[in-house]
Parts: structure tokens; C-alpha cells; sequence
């Protein structure tokens, strides 16, 4: 029988409303995992029981006096990159270790409105800056399917925390992959929405015009209600989009018959592992069979995607990162003289976190500015045109989220060119602004989560998510739980 | 990257380097600049630069007076703080 602690949002909505179970029951399950797995799986950087079990009571109060919120009573993790007034938020770095925010984050926000307890704050690659959680400063996520192996990142956390089900859903930010990532190596679900769909106010900024804030989630349809309580017009984030913000769950018909399904060529080259390349030609032909026509494309620039991203990113974090000085909050290293003490306080930054600010700061030099920064600018409008004409033609694109399933701890850290190449799939969606949406679709040979990426127009995530629950419906993967064997390894 | 070309640019963002950090950074940083290089050969006289992905008019919001954080949340963060100012190493030399 499927635990509470292991249930999707959906099956607890329907519990609770039924007065079958009670809010602090499921958080009870929650922690019961947690205790059982965290000290192996270190998906959290900070725990919040005591507050989670007062959250947990107010929602069932709610409940009793027949309110029911969209999410009450549903624990959900949320990555130490959003703010959380009187929880410390970190970013997995020692430059923020004792900072604990006076405010929430919307988005955090939005789901304390909607019901929902927050159980903790998850683990990341510092300041979001990587793909594998081992940036974090602060301690090492193992991936609960093979604890050899890293949990992908940068939310690297709450992929792990849902999928070892310390966590009914949570938070990321997804900058190049981040959420995606994680999610299709950790074996869940995860959705980067349109640019501007999700209010970043309180998200601590990586970079302005590629972070995104989205749900890692069981299945689709919780992508959908997490989507829903989260998306949205605010006035705070001047990115954010005001529109109005359709019914996600109402658009998961099942119906995909007749959608044009594009499958770029270029994101199944030699790079791709074959055992996630036959998964996501499984997962090709079963929306065929659903009624869907699947026609190759091409996305001609998605080449110079990576070369893009990482010159845009870089550049957006090392003008960031410069708030990060030591004067207001955070850590100060002690000097004599300022710049000393901006030197020194700095120094205490990760060597990735580093390397993209030098980098960052040599391409805003005014003589490698237009070479660089603006040259990819200019590239970035190929590939968001490269799009635009795909789906001129298509519906949605169908791609391989991840070259691999996931790897082992150290494998690439010292390659910073091979690590970059884990987000080779995803990083295009950030630079173009598009919805995009990964599902579990098979495992490897070592038993290992695969992911399938679905693509969309901007704010059709409806549509996205359509073809997303109508592939998992009918995929019919082997309902697998991670084995953790923490005992074994431990 | 040479050394001497990294350590500028590190000081101009002011961020100290460890020896290991002298040590891999101009090879790892030549290792990034040849991976960019690609773009060099891409023709884009034609394309305007794209700063956001998703254009957003922009609008003012109400002149309206909100509230705001009181003052001992906004400096309890602060690594040094005195008498609501944030306290700094001295900037101007004594005469």
C-alpha cells in the first residue's frame, strides 16, 4: 500500500476532504521518512518541524470549519534560494549562512494562502550555479535511487526530498535545467513555466532574464495544481506578465489526438546516451499511438545554445553577485581597509560561483562586450526564432531532457565544460523563454530514472501539460519507488 | 588566460583567489573561452540582441504610500551595525 508520505498531491486532497486522514497525520509520515533517510539523503539544508506541525494544525482547523484550500495541509519543500521570513535561506552558501530574510518570497507566499505547510528548505548548488548539488557549501544531496550517484541540480534537493518522499512536492528554480534536471534524474516530475508566469520576487537572482521559479512534483497533474496556486500576475516582479492565469487541471483531458509533436534532430546527436534515446523514442511512438503526429524538426542554432547560455549567465550573475559584499547582511570577513574586506568576504564564494563571476565580469569588459555579451544576445534571438518557426508547424516538441541518466559524485567537477554539457537539452528553454516540462519515461539497464522533456509555445503550458499527463497515463511505467538501502550503504 | 589577466579581473571583481584557485582557473577559464568560441561563426547581422525572453510592457505603479519594514528587521541582518547605520572599515585616510 502506498504511504502517506508517498502519495501525490492529488490523493491527499482527496483524503483530507473525505476526513480520512488529517493534516498532521501526513506531516507525521513526512518526518517519519525523514528520520528514517535524511541522514543519508541530506535533501534539506534547514528542517521545520515545530512550525510545519503548527502550519499542519491550522490546516486541519481550516478543514474542520470546512475551508479547503487549494493546497491545505499539503508539506511541500522549498529550495534555500527563496526567501522565507524567520527561516534562513542560505543558498547554499557560506556567504549567506545565518541570514534568515524579513520577508517571504511570493511564491512562498502564495502557498502558505493556499494550505500548504512548508516542511523545509532544500539543498542546491550554491547560489543555483551548477548541475549536480555538489556546489553546495554546506552539504552533499545523495540520489535516493542510487546513493552513489549525484541528485542532479541545481535543486538538486528537492528532486531528491520528493522523490524519497520527504516531501509530498516541492520548489526550484530552474536557470539552465535546474528543476528539470534534477526532477528527470531523481525519477519525478518538473515543470520551468514561461518566463514571467511565476513572480521571482524574494527568489535570490542567479540571473535576471533566465531564472524561473516552477513546481518538482509526483505527476502532472500535480505540476498543474502547483502551478495554479503559484502562477500570476505580481506587481512586485516587473517580469512578471500580467495575464490572466487559466485552469491547468481542467486542461488534463487525456485528448491529445491530432497535435502536431515536433522532435528536433538536433537534440538526439551522438552525445545522447542510447538508452535514453530509445526511451524517448518509446515515449514518441506511445503519443502516436494516442493520435498525436510526430514530425522530425530542426532547431538550426540550438548548437550555439550552450555557448549562449553561458556567456548570458555569467554576465547576469557576476552583476548579481555583487550585492554579496559583506556591508548589509551576510558574512564579513574582518580587514583593515574596504576593498580588503570585499576581497576577503568574497573569497569565502564557491570556486564555481567564482569562476562565473570572473567569467562574467571578462565579457561586461567594455572591450569584449560587443564579441561577447552582445554577440550572444544577438544568438539568443536565433534560437527563440529557431522556435517560434517550430511552432509555426508544431504543437509541442518532444526532446530527451538529460544526454544521460545521472552520474556519480566527482565525476565532472573537475571539468567544468563536461558538467555544463548536462544542461545541453534544457538550457534552450531558458534562453527562449518557452514552458517546458519533463516526465519520467523508462529506466536504464541500472535501473536509473530516464526523463522526457516536452516543449511549448509561451503560456500554453496547458497544452504542455496535456500531452505531458496524457503520456503518463498510458506509459505504463513499472510503479518503482527508489530503494534506498540506507542501511547498506550507510 | 594568463595569470596576470586573471588576477585583474578578479580584482576588478573584487574576489579574492586561493593558490589552487591561481592554480586551475587560467586553464579551466581557456578551457570555457575555446567552448565559446563557437559563436564567433554565427551570422547575426540581422538579429537584434534579445536582453529579455519575454517582452513585458512596462507601467507604473500607483503612487500609493505602503507600508514599508521597520527599521530593526531591515538592519538585523547586518554584520555590523550602529545606531541605524551599517559600520564599514575607514574609506578616508586621517590627515
Amino acid at each position: 500500500m502506498v504511504q502517506l508520505n508517498e502519495m501525490t498531491i492529488h490523493q491527499l486532497r482527496d483524503l483530507l476532504r473525505a476526513g480520512e486522514v488529517s493534516c498532521r497525520e501526513i506531516l507525521e509520515a513526512v518526518f517519519a521518512k525523514i528520520d528514517a533517510v535524511e541522514s543519508q539523503i541530506r535533501s534539506y539544508i534547514t528542517l521545520c518541524r515545530d512550525e510545519a506541525f503548527a502550519q499542519a494544525q491550522r490546516a486541519d482547523e481550516m478543514l474542520a470549519a470546512g475551508e479547503a484550500p487549494p493546497l491545505c495541509g499539503i508539506p511541500v519543500a522549498v529550495k534555500d534560494n527563496f526567501s522565507t521570513a524567520g527561516v534562513q535561506t542560505t543558498c547554499a552558501s557560506r556567504l549567506l549562512e545565518n541570514y534568515i530574510p524579513p520577508f517571504d518570497a511570493e511564491a512562498v507566499a502564495r502557498l502558505k494562502q493556499a494550505g500548504a505547510v512548508l516542511v523545509g528548505k532544500t539543498n542546491l548548488d550554491e547560489f543555483g550555479l551548477g548541475s549536480s548539488t555538489e556546489n553546495s557549501q554546506f552539504c552533499c544531496t545523495r540520489n535516493p535511487w542510487d546513493l552513489s550517484r549525484v541528485p542532479g541540480g541545481s535543486s538538486g534537493g528537492s528532486a531528491a526530498a520528493v522523490a524519497a518522499g520527504e516531501a509530498a512536492a516541492a520548489l526550484g528554480t530552474d536557470t539552465g535545467g535546474s528543476i528539470r534536471q534534477p526532477a528527470a534524474f531523481c525519477g519525478v516530475v518538473g515543470l520551468k513555466p514561461t518566463y514571467g508566469l511565476v513572480s521571482r520576487y524574494g527568489v535570490v537572482a542567479a540571473a535576471d532574464s533566465l531564472d524561473h521559479v516552477g513546481p518538482i512534483t509526483r505527476d502532472v497533474r500535480d505540476a498543474a495544481l502547483l502551478l495554479q496556486v503559484i502562477a500570476g500576475w505580481d506587481p512586485k516582479d516587473p517580469t512578471s506578465v500580467r495575464k490572466d492565469v487559466p485552469d491547468y487541471e481542467a486542461a488534463l483531458t487525456g485528448n491529445i489526438k491530432g497535435l502536431v509533436v515536433g522532435l528536433p534532430k538536433e537534440f538526439m546527436g551522438d552525445e545522447l546516451d542510447p538508452e535514453v534515446k530509445e526511451a524517448v523514442f518509446g515515449a514518441a511512438n506511445l503519443l502516436e499511438s494516442l493520435g498525436a503526429r510526430v514530425e522530425e524538426i530542426s532547431l538550426p542554432h540550438a548548437e550555439y545554445a550552450m555557448a549562449t547560455f553561458y556567456v548570458i549567465i555569467s554576465a547576469e550573475i557576476s552583476s548579481n553577485l555583487a550585492r554579496f559584499d559583506g556591508v548589509r547582511y551576510g558574512y564579513r570577513a574582518e580587514a583593515e581597509d574596504t576593498v580588503s574586506m570585499f576581497i576577503k568576504t568574497r573569497q569565502a564564494l564557491g570556486q564555481e560561483a567564482k569562476r562565473r563571476v570572473l567569467m562574467g565580469t571578462y565579457f561586461l569588459q567594455a572591450k569584449n562586450y560587443e564579441a561577447y555579451f552582445l554577440k550572444a544576445l544577438k544568438v539568443r534571438t536565433l534560437i527563440k526564432g529557431d522556435f517560434e518557426k517550430a511552432f509555426q508547424r508544431c504543437d509541442v516538441l518532444i526532446s530527451p531532457t538529460t544526454p544521460t541518466a545521472a552520474f556519480g559524485f566527482g565525476h565532472r567537477t573537475q571539468t567544468p565544460v563536461t558538467m555544463y554539457q548536462s544542461d545541453i537539452y534544457t538550457c534552450t528553454a531558458n534562453l527562449a523563454g518557452i514552458p517546458a516540462l519533463t516526465v519520467p519515461c523508462g529506466y536504464t539497464g541500472e535501473g536509473l530514472p530516464v526523463g522526457v522533456q516536452f516543449l511549448g509555445k509561451p503560456f500554453d503550458e496547458p497544452t504542455v501539460l496535456r500531452v505531458g499527463h496524457a503520456y503518463e497515463q498510458h506509459a505504463g511505467l513499472p510503479a518503482r519507488q527508489p530503494q534506498m538501502e540506507v542501511e547498506k550503504n550507510g | 588566460m594568463t595569470l596576470k589577466e586573471l588576477e585583474a579581473i578578479a580584482f576588478t571583481a573584487r574576489i579574492g583567489l586561493t593558490e589552487e584557485e591561481k592554480e586551475v582557473f587560467p586553464e579551466q577559464i581557456s578551457q570555457i573561452l575555446s567552448l565559446i568560441r563557437v559563436l564567433d561563426g554565427v551570422d547575426t547581422h540581422a538579429a537584434a540582441p534579445t536582453h529579455y525572453p519575454i517582452r513585458q510592457e512596462s507601467f507604473l505603479r500607483e503612487d500609493a504610500v505602503e507600508p514599508s519594514l521597520p527599521l530593526e528587521q531591515v538592519f538585523a541582518n547586518g554584520p555590523d551595525v550602529v545606531d541605524g547605520y551599517f559600520r564599514v572599515p575607514r574609506i578616508i585616510e586621517e590627515e
